[in-house]
């Protein structure tokens, strides 16, 4: 497997629209989080993108949704590193791997509530370019005009990082060039009242690993990073680990063997030392379970020196879009030269026995990794180290 | 630079979908075959979980003994356009009913695009980087396209199981009405056995035949006439939509070996 700089990188989260106010607030330890929209009829909090959420050009208006506003929004920084990209290498090379969970299921909610109310679906629906999964992927082709071959990746909330590994194959392969991989997921009424009925939702601000947290808060947005052959850029993907905990739909192996063979798979696939990783951005998602386990894993593998940054406290939990979000803020950190502060985890559950980086701080870290988890037993682990 | 894509055998084929569960047999439907047996799975899941995860389970199974292969060592590609559609739709009927409530949480999970993987995973101990995947019109080339690129990757062998449930009754009127349908080829480095191939762009060839009217309006229906082509005598099979030039991925066959 080789290894391949991160030439652009964006992001749209609770944090901001574009990726400069999403960076500036990650620095700033300053939380995206505020109470879920009214429409979901729901308490609690939630990451909402703060938008506006401009429409779809004429020619794609029929796939208008929530999710692919975001889309749009998310990928207005990106122009000019693609128009480079696709004159570099042409259009035809550069592939496009998207991670989604949620794809336009918001708007199959008001489909069917219209379906309920007038005994049809409402004029101008369509499953096909509105729910679909890949109805999100085509919006995104013909805004960046990436013509190599594109997929979706929807395994919960590991797809977006995922979408790493597929990345990695098909550059290792010569199939591509580069690749623009990413995820997308939009607030939707069927994921918060989910997650409540698997009563893992917070009603306040999530907490990853404090002592008193007490479950997750859903967020919005999409997140993008660009994988070319050769070039310079802020960071590396050096490796990605992938496994399958066997174990059980919604509950983490107790000793946390998945997660620990995801990392484990990441640092062999990158080629250097376990102690080579200066810290963990850890999938975190405040539920006093998985913690628990992710904290063990990592003890387990790296012991309890490493550096431990839980960012879901800014953005809440993205779901589809939460691994390629979360690499985007790893990023940051790396390129910035600091240890983002763990929004939420003060006071720290000191009986996992990691250390959670609580406030920021300068910090160089030669390489780190950036774990997603999800329903399934389907984990991910992903390696960057420093550009240059 | 051009593409380094590894000569692969096709060592297993299988499908199913009502009526059906022979490539070559596609003349007339069999009353007899009516709901997929799914013996991969323990028999009180098998009872509760969707006909997308039921049919994944029994083709993964059926391609893996054709193949000779144990499922549990193999990375499993699940690819569908809408996957747990039929859970899905009934939890939108749910939300409809009662705006308030919270969710059934084994719907939930279970409505999720890899959820026959996770069923899968742990029906036979799987502990690799299995994945679930969706790309439209492009989903039979593209899953294929993932399996080539993790067979290179030295992650085979791979069973790539492609499944299609049919749309609840809300969004058919919409999406369309047809049958569900699994297809799962087992792809693996070069060997004796199965049908030798290569994953390559070329020239679109001649469209393949037509299918029974059940399924064939079914978004992986070409996943069906994929596998006939594969177990017939075509030379070189089209796996999905072509570009503006005419261009598509296809499975250039270069040999096949006993079945």
């Amino acid at each position: 497997m080789g290894s391949y700089p991160i030439t652009a990188f964006s992001a749209t989260n609770a944090m901001g629209n574009t990726t400069a106010e999403v960076v500036a607030a990650l620095d700033a330890g300053r939380s995206g989080l505020r109470p879920c929209p009214p429409e979901f009829g729901l308490e609690g909090i939630c990451g909402v993108v703060p938008g506006p959420l401009p429409p779809l050009p004429s020619a794609l208006v029929d796939y208008d949704s929530r999710l692919t506003r975001i889309a749009q929004v998310s990928l207005d920084d990106l122009s000019r590193p693609l128009e480079a990209a696709r004159k570099r290498w042409g259009a035809d090379r550069i592939g496009l791997i998207l991670g989604t969970s949620t794809g336009g299921i918001y708007e199959t909610e008001r489909a069917y509530r219209h379906l309920a109310e007038h005994g049809a679906l409402p004029a101008g629906y369509s499953v096909e370019r509105q729910h679909a999964l890949h109805a999100g992927l085509h919006v995104v082709r013909m805004l960046t005009d990436l013509r190599g071959p594109s997929y979706v990746v929807s395994t919960a909330c590991s797809s977006s990082a995922r979408v790493c590994a597929g990345a990695m194959r098909l550059l290792d392969a010569a199939v591509c060039d580069a690749v623009l991989v990413g995820g997308v997921d939009s607030l939707c009424g069927l994921t918060l009242r989910g997650f409540s009925g698997l009563e893992v939702r917070s009603l306040d601000a999530c907490r990853p690993f404090s002592s008193e947290r007490a479950g997750i808060n859903i967020g919005e947005g999409a997140a993008w990073l660009l994988l070319e052959r050769l070039g310079d850029g802020p960071a590396r993907l050096l490796g990605v680990g992938e496994s399958g905990d066997a174990y059980h739909m919604t509950s983490p192996h107790p000793e946390g063997l998945g997660a620990r063979l995801a990392m484990e798979r990441a640092i062999e696939a990158g080629g250097i030392d376990p102690s080579e990783v200066g810290h963990v951005n850890v999938h975190g998602t405040g539920t006093q379970q998985n913690d628990a386990i992710e904290g063990r894993a990592i003890l387990d593998l790296l012991g309890p020196e490493v550096a431990v940054v839980a960012t879901k406290g800014y953005t809440g939990h993205l779901l589809g879009a939460a691994g390629a979000t979360e690499l985007v803020l790893t990023v940051a950190a790396l390129d910035g030269g600091f240890l983002p502060a763990s929004v939420g985890s003060a006071p720290v559950d000191a009986s996992i026995g990691v250390q959670v980086n609580v406030e920021r701080r300068d910090f160089v870290s030669r390489a780190a990794l950036s774990n997603s988890f999800a329903f399934g037993g389907s984990n991910v682990s992903v390696l960057l180290g420093r550009g240059g | 630079m051009s593409a380094l894509l590894p000569e692969l055998s096709i060592t297993g084929i299988a499908f199913w979908a009502p009526g059906y569960d022979d490539p070559l047999k596609l003349e007339a439907a069999d009353p007899a075959i009516k709901a997929p047996e799914a013996e991969l799975l323990p028999a009180r899941l098998r009872r509760r979980c969707s006909l997308l995860t039921r049919m994944s389970a029994e083709v993964v199974a059926r391609a893996s003994d054709q193949a000779g292969i144990e499922p549990s060592a193999a990375t499993v590609i699940l690819a569908s356009v809408y996957g747990e559609i039929l859970t899905t739709g009934q939890l939108l009927s749910m939300m409809t009913e009662d705006p308030s409530s919270p969710l059934s949480p084994t719907r939930f999970h279970n409505s999720v695009h890899n959820t026959a993987i996770g069923y899968i995973s742990i029906a036979t101990e799987n502990h690799s980087g299995s994945t679930a995947i969706s790309a439209g019109s492009a989903t039979v080339a593209m899953a294929l396209l993932e399996a080539a690129t993790t067979v290179a990757a030295g992650q085979g062998p791979v069973v790539v199981a492609i499944v299609e449930e049919p749309l609840p009754e809300g969004l058919a009127s919409d999406g369309g009405v047809y049958d569900g349908l699994a297809v799962a080829f087992v792809v693996e480095s070069r060997r004796e056995a199965g049908v030798q191939v290569r994953l390559t762009q070329a020239k679109a060839p001649e469209p393949l035949p037509e299918l029974p009217e059940s399924f064939a309006a079914n978004p992986c229906a070409g996943a069906v006439a994929v596998a006939a082509a594969l177990l017939g005598d075509v030379a070189v099979v089209p796996l999905g939509p072509t570009n503006s030039r005419d261009r598509g991925w296809v499975l250039e066959v270069e040999g096949r070996g006993r079945r």
